[in-house]
């Protein structure tokens, strides 16, 4: 997965794309930091290299519309529909209501379920599911 | 539509005729005209019409009318119908912030004169701004909040300082400014910052209409590649100790 994910950075630097982190995927990284002072000096460093796609009043009110939307049918997506489950909804959703907000190109993830819920909604890509991406990453038959 | 038409500013009333405005009220009422439309250009326009700038052709003897030859006459005419539409419901939701305050100090020479300005299409009035007219920035139909965006700082300055700002959006956006926002802020002309302020977005398809800077950050553009390795570095050994990360983020 590593060298897919390494490729597809590469590829988004060769066509001159920038990359936009939704503010809740800044959160999730935070997440196993367990100090203060280091969670601080990590965000310092997210704020000078990324653009962070801010959780605002306006990602908030798209967000919202997508909940509504999705209220009844968010098992298809999330398949197991455990209470657990239910809840990564509820926090994926607030992802694809960032990035409309901010109008971007298109929404990557390595997320199979966030994927689904996302592409309803904007373009959106599965990383890890281009085949040109996985092939080059093979191992080959012949040695 | 063809190059003949006419756009005609006219400003009428007891009084009222080309004499009764010196010369740079009437180029303080252009200005205004000019940057109202500029505005709604640069903000919710097109890209090719964000160049956009209004030509005097004619000063006549009606009261006072201006008339105005545009280029882009088509994306113009769009323009004038959408913002004589708002003035005439007095529902300032598609416009542009900026330019509603453009016709707000237009209402305060309406006002000073005690005259009526029409907005004149072919002969046909479409609006009209009195002393009465409703002109305020809409409380309702847009969202209002606190916010970060990126861009590139193209112009800073002015009496009332200001900053035009090209969002990575590709829209470019003229916000107000304080004074010290706009000393520092001078220093960054042509680079990236993270720009921290209040935000005001259409509701219908969350298009940016207004936004007041209070603060900013600096933005080291980088390669995807540096920006990930630097993450990689600082916040990797707390990730490599986790196994299963679905399960970590699930319970966590």
């Amino acid at each position: 997965m590593i060298p897919i994910a390494q490729e597809f950075i590469k590829e988004l630097d060769k066509d001159k794309k920038t990359i936009i982190l939704p503010a809740p995927i800044v959160t999730e990284m935070l997440a196993p930091v367990d100090n203060e002072q280091r969670r601080n000096e990590i965000i310092t460093d997210f704020n000078l290299s990324f653009r962070i796609a801010a959780f605002d009043a306006r990602a908030a009110a798209i967000s919202g519309k997508i909940w509504n939307e999705r209220r009844n049918d968010w098992k298809e997506y999330y398949s197991e529909g455990s209470e657990t489950l239910r809840n990564r909804f509820k926090y994926d959703l607030l992802i694809p209501g960032c990035a409309l907000a901010s109008k971007v190109e298109c929404l990557y993830t390595g997320d199979g379920k966030l994927f689904k819920l996302a592409k309803n909604y904007l373009k959106a890509e599965n990383i890890f599911d281009s085949p040109d991406r996985r092939k080059s990453f093979q191992p080959s038959l012949f040695y | 539509m063809n190059e003949n038409e006419e756009f005609l500013f006219r400003l009428h009333g007891k009084n009222i005729s080309p004499e009764s405005f010196k010369a740079n009220e009437v180029a303080k009422l252009i200005t205004l005209l000019e940057n109202a439309f500029q505005v709604y250009f640069q903000t919710v326009g097109n890209k090719e019409d964000k160049d956009f700038y209004l030509s005097l052709t004619d000063v006549k003897n009606e009261s006072l009318g201006l008339k105005f030859s545009p280029q882009r006459i088509k994306a113009f005419f769009s323009a004038f119908v959408i913002i004589t539409t708002s003035i005439e419901s007095q529902v300032y939701t598609e416009i542009p912030t900026k330019t509603i305050e453009d016709f707000q100090e237009i209402q305060k020479i309406v006002r000073a004169k005690n005259c009526t300005a029409d907005f004149i299409y072919q002969g046909q009035n479409l609006a009209s701004i009195d002393s009465n007219t409703l002109i305020e920035v809409p409380k309702t139909g847009v969202i209002r909040g606190e916010t970060v965006l990126y861009g590139e700082v193209k112009r800073v300055g002015g009496k009332n300082p200001s900053a035009f700002v090209e969002l990575d959006s590709g829209q470019t956006i003229t916000c107000n400014i304080s004074k010290s926002v706009a000393k520092r802020l001078g220093a960054k002309l042509y680079s990236q910052v993270a720009l921290i302020g209040v935000a005001t977005w259409r509701i219908t398809d969350y298009q940016i209409l207004d936004f007041q800077i209070e603060d900013f950050n600096d933005y080291h553009k980088s390669t995807n590649k540096e920006a990930f390795n630097r993450l990689s570095k600082s916040l990797g050994s707390y990730w490599d100790a986790i196994e299963d990360i679905d399960s970590f983020l699930l319970r966590a």
